[in-house]
């Protein structure tokens, strides 16, 4: 998960810390073995015009400021750090920068499925070999891409010295531990076939493998090959990533801190030059989105969140084009369910359905989010609603559902058992605007059935740390998502993020099932029995799937965009005219 | 002035004492940071995949398990030899970071700096030598207008007015992005920039300056011998401007001095409205992403500037006041 710094006015809150920005968009799969991969549909063509809702602009007048720039578009994005190296960043506005500057074997459709990148995967039908064919793609310095200069990329990954936000040790890859201790020289299971193909073995059947392996860019041997020693990487973490030779389609030259980076055009670039000579990312302070995009100081302005608000100024706004596109994420109620008054299912469903959660997101997206129930996101290939509940408001269900479980009001109208009274807290940042009204209406909500809570707000650290330190009653929280949909880490026993203390093993088998699919339909199958699980068990409260809003000038022509594959990827084919 | 052997002295005793006052508030600021929750990699990695091994490896690596007596002192080591460690959040040393963004900050202050005094004192001279005028009245509106908005509100204002509306001034930022420029035509893209935060900063401070001119020249021009020099006959100019304010001119002059670690400090609201690229938010964003490192060299310098500051006033004083004889 990347994720964003924010330091503002008081709320880093907000969607931004919660939503800690987007993961990178090229992680992604195709279907294993048996089912042929999907034939090699470039970037371009994988994105269609339903993969979301286009609010038109209606008149070509940009401002003057816009209309000069004849050679160059700018993007606006806030709390860019100086992280541009591919296997260091975990900054989501940075993000945006190192897509545009390297690419990577896979990519994704807009359901999520796995299509070529760079390289055409096939998997063994054992689902223990995948074989990456690559095409001829040039690093900007005209040298072509060979098998080895990803090789390159796992040799980072794997050493013992590395220390950024990847982590290595979710694909299970043939050698890769002894090549980490510096039992081998190379990784056994990652080989060179030829220069074009790219041979990766795994020890054990992984169907997320294929996301993780296909998000692998090239690192030019020619030049950086000499700065990755095993067991001492310094050299290619310190880097200085100006004028880094990749293969995206533009190539950074300068970064001022809090201001801006600069990109150029790579005239060797696969899908062709691309037809804006200069790119440059703004800093654009929170709240200003808009601002900037109606002045013309930027021409793509991708951080807009759908408020109703911010809808209006985009339809009356004649030169602005708004592109809606769901989310990859979803906000949930994180709730702690060792504390006792939780444990009980039937309390976490009364909890659940005694919140209006349609109304809620009406009045903070509007139309721009929908109720979710459970833990994936509605465009996903693997997404199902089938078999869920859909805990629709209804009050009166809460308050039988309490009774049921042993919880009765006493004298003063406090519902209490055994003695003890039903009260906790809820943990929040200040400003979000979701728990702005989430919070009061939950208060009242269950103030009716008598339940006391409490809200306490701080930062957004701290709200972090007692997650996960699990001192939490409830929090307001939102998971990014990729095109990986092995999410156990969060909802099996013991998970790495499981904060919930939720565990139901029969959840875990079905997620080890989902893993060791090798077909398509087995891991939706396998899936679909997860969501249905995690429907009826409720670890936590599934709240809402949004959209996410990106704003563009009337004078940028070709704009593509989809979910799983972000604008950053499709940036040769923009015009301005 | 600095010849005189007393001075030496004196200025020596001050820089030497500041010694133990900057270890004891290092001791107390580290721990205090410390103790908020959570730390770095908490901030960065709080919703990554990482494996709890993970996150513990990665806090070994920036010594973040060791109890915060060790870490403090293997700042400190690090410190005395001038390396104040490496930003998490930027990758890059501590005095890198500060260096690329505080100059930015300062400019924004000095120049409202200057113009604040160069306007706030003359309009607090002739107030107080025509008190309950129109004059007085109007500034005295205007300085408590001055005070009590809120400074996001004037920011807002004026970025809203001059830029959005009018179209006037540049929305944001401290230079036009993607238009090559020479060196003159940058330096007045620059200034450009800087009109509406500097506006914006001045007006905020304006007010209080002028009030305090005018409290202290009100109390210097009743004195006894401003009243000898008026029965002597001088001109009311050299009245005022020689004796009352070289008087009145005291208080002001120390005033200067305690405003040196403003002009270092970033003025955050102003800035972050402005899109302009200095030190109060990454502060506050080393803070929030408890950046340990980055948060102690800043502060660090913050208190070794207050206290040059308060030397400044005092050698000031002693300048402008020759009654004082410093001990």
């Amino acid at each position: 998960m990347k994720h964003k710094n924010s330091a503002k006015v008081a709320s880093l809150a907000l969607a931004a810390c919660m939503l800690l920005s987007g993961c990178n968009g090229g992680k992604a799969a195709n279907s294993a073995a048996g089912s042929a991969a999907q034939s090699g549909s470039t970037s371009s063509h994988a994105i269609s015009a339903s993969d979301g809702q286009l609010i038109a602009a209606t008149s070509n007048k940009v401002p003057a400021a816009a209309a000069t720039r004849k050679d160059t578009v700018i993007i606006g994005v806030n709390g860019m750090e100086n992280t541009f190296n591919p296997l260091y960043n975990e900054n989501s506005a940075v993000q945006y920068v190192i897509n545009a500057m390297v690419s990577s074997l896979s990519q994704n459709d807009s359901e999520g499925n796995i299509i070529d990148g760079t390289a055409h995967l096939t998997i063994s039908s054992d689902g223990l070999t995948y074989t990456y064919k690559l095409r001829d793609d040039k690093f900007s310095d005209g040298t072509p891409v060979t098998a080895n200069d990803y090789i390159n990329y796992f040799k980072v990954l794997y050493d013992k010295s590395y220390d950024g936000p990847d982590d290595p040790s979710t694909v299970p890859v043939v050698g890769k531990e002894d090549y980490t201790n510096g039992k081998t020289k190379d990784i056994a299971g990652i080989k060179a076939l030829d220069d074009k193909t790219l041979q990766i073995k795994l020890t054990k059947v992984n169907s997320s493998a294929q996301y993780q392996l296909g998000s692998s860019e090239p690192i030019s041997t020619k030049k950086y090959g000499s700065l990755i020693k095993q067991g001492d990487i310094s050299g290619f973490k310190k880097l200085s990533m100006i004028n880094y030779v990749g293969d995206g389609a533009y190539t950074l030259t300068s970064y001022k801190a809090g201001q801006a980076a600069t990109l150029k055009a790579n005239p060797n670039y696969y899908d062709g030059a691309p037809k804006i000579p200069n790119l440059i990312f703004k800093e654009v302070a929170q709240g200003s989105e808009l601002q900037a995009l109606a002045t013309g100081d930027v021409d793509v302005e991708p951080d807009i969140s759908c408020s109703p608000d911010n809808i209006q100024i985009g339809k009356t706004d004649k030169n602005i084009n708004m592109w809606i596109q769901p989310a990859l994420s979803y906000g949930f109620i994180a709730v702690n369910c060792k504390n006792p008054l939780f444990s009980d299912l039937k309390v976490r469903e009364a909890l659940l359905y005694a919140i209006d959660r349609k109304s809620l997101i009406k009045s903070v997206y509007g139309d721009y989010a929908s109720v979710l129930n459970c833990n994936q996101t509605k465009i996903s290939w693997l997404y199902t609603d089938k078999g869920q509940k859909t805990y629709d408001y209804n009050p009166e269900k809460a308050a039988s559902l309490l009774k049921e479980a042993g919880w009765t009001k006493d004298s003063k109208g406090n519902l209490t058992k055994n003695g003890k009274q039903f009260s906790f807290m809820f943990t929040a940042t200040k400003n979000n605007p979701v728990t702005d009204v989430l919070i009061p209406m939950m208060i009242n909500a269950y103030q009716k059935l008598g339940i006391k809570m409490q809200a306490e707000y701080v930062d957004g650290p701290t709200m972090f740390n007692k997650h996960q330190k699990m001192t939490y009653d409830m929090v307001f929280m939102a998971w990014m998502l990729n095109a990986d949909p092995d999410d156990s880490f969060i909802y099996k026993t013991g998970g790495a993020q499981n904060y919930s203390g939720f565990s139901n093993p029969a959840i875990d088998k079905d997620y080890q099932e989902g893993l060791s699919a090798k077909s398509k339909d087995a891991m939706k199958a396998a899936y679909t029995k997860v969501y249905q699980q995690i429907n009826k068990d409720l670890p936590c409260f599934f709240v809402y799937q949004r959209d996410d809003c990106i704003g563009f000038s009337a004078r940028l022509k070709n704009f593509k965009s989809s979910s799983y594959l972000g604008f950053e990827n499709n940036l040769q084919n923009w015009q301005v005219g | 002035m600095f010849g005189d052997y007393d001075m030496r002295q004196y200025i020596t005793r001050r820089l030497l004492l500041m010694i133990p006052i900057l270890i004891g508030v290092s001791i107390i600021v580290f721990f205090l940071i410390a103790s908020i929750p959570g730390d770095a990699i908490d901030a960065k990695f709080a919703q990554s995949h990482l494996t709890p091994q993970r996150i513990a490896q990665m806090k070994a690596m920036l010594g973040l398990n060791q109890p915060v007596w060790k870490r403090y002192f293997t700042w400190a080591g690090n410190a005395i030899q001038g390396n104040f460690g490496f930003s998490t959040q930027y990758n890059l040393p501590v005095s890198t970071v500060i260096h690329t963004f505080i100059w930015n900050s300062f400019i924004l202050a000095l120049i409202s700096f200057i113009l604040e005094m160069a306007i706030a004192i003359p309009v607090g001279v002739y107030s107080a030598t025509k008190v309950h005028s129109a004059f007085d009245i109007i500034f005295t509106i205007i300085a408590f207008a001055g005070i009590s908005l809120p400074s996001f509100f004037l920011a807002l204002l004026l970025q809203k007015g001059f830029s959005v509306d009018l179209g006037w001034m540049p929305l944001d930022g401290m230079q036009t992005i993607g238009v090559t420029m020479t060196p003159v035509q940058r330096f007045a893209d620059v200034c450009q920039h800087m009109v509406l935060p500097v506006i914006c900063l001045t007006m905020e401070g304006i007010g209080g300056t002028m009030r305090y001119v005018r409290t202290s020249m009100l109390e210097v021009v009743h004195q006894d011998y401003i009243r000898t020099a008026r029965s002597k006959g001088l001109p009311e100019r050299i009245v005022i401007y020689k004796h009352a304010l070289r008087n009145a001119a005291i208080p002001i002059v120390t005033f200067i001095g305690g405003a040196l670690p403003g002009l270092f400090s970033g003025a955050l609201i102003t800035e972050t409205v402005f899109g302009w690229p200095g030190i109060g938010k990454i502060f506050l964003a080393s803070i929030d992403q408890r950046d340990y490192m980055f948060m102690m060299g800043y502060v660090m310098l913050l208190a070794l500037l207050v206290m040059l500051g308060n030397l400044l006033s005092d050698v000031l004083y002693s300048v402008v006041d020759p009654r004082i004889r410093l001990k």
